[in-house]
């Protein structure tokens, strides 16, 4: 049996020194989503003297850098100690035990607050923004949304993902949603849906269990098997409210009201897909409020973006979580093919329902020293599947 | 419906290069550093009856200090005046100058409403009695008192106009009549004469203006 040296490159440095502990003696994961700017991480080990924290090799701002891969991929980050705990004492009366240690991606403590104007396109400013960091790759969708942009004593962090990333808008990505993630390689990126999934899919995951040794089939190497599946949709009720909005927005020149309408299934518009959701088409669940009539070609691509962001609940309705074997390929914002089965009469039969293309939503690979194994954890959704006409239910989803 | 915030803001620049009344404003702290020619033209808060048929203008200075309303996106500003940094306004002043009408019945506060101008000239109504008028910044003034007299005081000349051209100047030298049917002054307040029916007045009779005593 391979050991973890032939399998894994790990390698955890503390404040730019390498620990020499043995990877057995500690567990780690790094965690990513598109939903979420910063990427974390987690580390427990054993203190079994105590002399770690003693010389306070744990205290929040400490510097750890995680590298973790295979002899093909590795990724690097630094993140930053956000809090420390030992929740038990091994030994009663000595400061010794399991400490855990919760840190956030070093970019998290590097932006200071900025008083200033911007008078660009939402992608040039985020490119301008995020360029002056520490990341591996700065990976930036083009928008519109051209328009001078207040940056009011906030953190660039901050100013993108509370005032830019909301209305960020491009024509090219047909009213699908914008995301601003860090990756544990140390990406920054700010990407569409559409063009993640126009990227193409990087693997094939499978989740079959194949008997004896009639596992050959080329195309399922160890890495792409799924050990474990479970659903993790989303409740209905979150995107019930999405499902057909009223738009209002007062005419500037006259006072008045202008109403207009929408619905989810036009963030994108996919006309050979259906979203797996039974629901109306046409009854107004909620309203948006458009502001004000503009008439300059950036503010009216702002009012977009607000419009497609705010449907970004509805983008990843079905979604699974999966658990497999570690690959560091695998990042949030990449696309994956996923490949399940149901049971008939003459065995298995890949499901047209649930097999398909879904984008890595949150991805968390693990290091467990305890039993020196590696895997990767995923969320992947999507909001589109392609139904069978043979299936009553079609006609009645949206 | 949109949240508002308020924020303090110096006015950097009141020349509107479109004429709207907008402001170029500074919120203080949070654009302390941005480039002045990229600071926001906030609109301003119509008070309500404004239109943009009825409106009411009055600008502050550059320099000065107001609150503005701003989305929770930054997008749009909308000043209202009068940040309170730079001190409350005390009614004693205007009280002090509207007493010098003596036709005025009454200056207690708050009846009074008034519209105090950066040159110090005072429109005002009390509320109450119905007294309305304007109080020029040198003590001049017209009221309309509660029973629709009309008072007109000047701390110098006065000249009334009508349409036809009849004119009433007073100056330090008297009152001249003019009529609007001839160039020339011709005040005439008495008869004719009942010999000669040659006019004791006006020019003829020697009379240009009319004077005391």
């Amino acid at each position: 049996m391979p050991t973890y040296e032939n399998l894994y490159i790990i390698n955890l440095s503390m404040n730019g020194t390498k620990i020499e502990i043995e990877p057995q003696g500690y567990s780690f994961s790094t965690t990513e989503n598109i939903k979420s700017l910063y990427s974390t991480a987690s580390i427990s080990f054993e203190d079994t003297t105590g002399l770690i924290q003693e010389y306070l090799g744990t205290v929040p701002g400490t510097p750890i850098e995680i590298e973790f891969g295979n002899k093909d991929h590795t990724n690097k980050a630094i993140y930053v100690v956000n809090f420390d705990s030992l929740n038990e004492a091994e030994s009663p009366g000595y400061i010794t035990g399991k400490v855990d240690l919760f840190l956030i991606h070093e970019n998290f403590f590097e932006h200071k607050i900025i008083s200033k104007a911007y008078n660009n396109r939402i992608s040039r400013i985020v490119r301008q923004l995020m360029g002056k960091y520490n990341f591996s790759k700065v990976d930036i969708d083009d928008t519109g949304n051209e328009d001078i942009w207040y940056q009011p004593l906030i953190t660039d962090a901050k100013f993108i993902q509370e005032r830019l990333l909301p209305h960020a808008y491009s024509y090219n990505a047909s009213l699908s949603p914008f995301y601003s993630y860090i990756t544990s390689n140390n990406e920054y990126h700010f990407r569409n849906m559409k063009s993640m999934y126009e990227e193409g899919k990087i693997l094939t995951i499978e989740y079959k269990v194949i008997s004896g040794d009639s596992d050959n089939d080329e195309d399922r190497s160890a890495e792409n098997k799924v050990t474990s599946i479970k659903r993790w949709r989303n409740a209905y009720k979150n995107i019930w409210k999405i499902q057909n909005r009223s738009l209002f927005s007062i005419d500037t020149e006259t006072g008045n009201l202008i109403e207009d309408n929408d619905s989810m299934i036009q963030y994108p518009a996919e006309n050979n897909l259906k979203m797996p959701v039974i629901g109306n088409s046409t009854t107004p669940n909620s309203w948006h409020d458009d502001g004000t009539s503009e008439t300059e070609t950036g503010k009216k691509e702002n009012k977009i973006g607000l419009r497609t962001s705010s449907n970004k609940d509805g983008m990843l309705i079905d979604e699974f979580l999966l658990l497999q074997p570690f690959n560091p390929i695998l990042h949030a914002g990449k696309v994956i093919q996923l490949n399940v089965y149901t049971i008939n009469r003459e065995g298995s039969q890949l499901s047209n329902s649930f097999s398909g293309i879904y984008v890595v939503v949150e991805c968390e690979h693990i290091w467990d020293g305890e039993n020196s194994r590696a895997y990767t954890k995923l969320i992947v959704g999507r909001k589109y599947l392609s139904v069978s006409n043979s299936y009553l239910v079609k006609e009645q989803l949206r | 419906m949109i949240k508002l915030n308020l924020y303090y803001a110096k006015i950097t620049n009141n020349n509107d290069p479109v004429k709207k009344g907008k402001l170029q404003i500074r919120l203080l702290p949070e654009f302390k550093d941005i480039k002045e020619s990229l600071l926001p033209w906030a609109d301003p808060f119509f008070s309500i009856g404004s239109s943009t048929s009825s409106y009411s203008m009055n600008l502050p200075k550059i320099g000065s200090s107001v609150w503005v309303a701003v989305d929770e996106m930054f997008t749009s500003f909308n000043y209202l005046f009068g940040a309170p940094f730079e001190g409350l306004f005390d009614y004693a002043s205007v009280k002090t100058s509207l007493d010098t009408i003596s036709e005025l019945s009454s200056t207690t506060y708050p009846d009074i409403n008034f519209n105090l101008m950066e040159s110090g000239n005072i429109h005002f109504e009390n509320s109450v009695t119905g007294d309305i008028g304007i109080l020029h910044n040198t003590g001049s003034y017209v009221l309309f008192d509660n029973t629709g007299k009309i008072y007109a005081t000047s701390v110098g000349d006065i000249t009334i106009k009508d349409g036809n051209g009849n004119e009433v100047l007073t100056s330090t030298s008297g009152i001249q009549l003019k009529t609007g049917d001839a160039v020339t002054w011709k005040p005439n307040i008495l008869p004719n004469c009942l010999f000669t029916g040659a006019p004791h007045g006006g020019p003829t009779g020697g009379i240009t203006k009319l004077t005391g005593g």
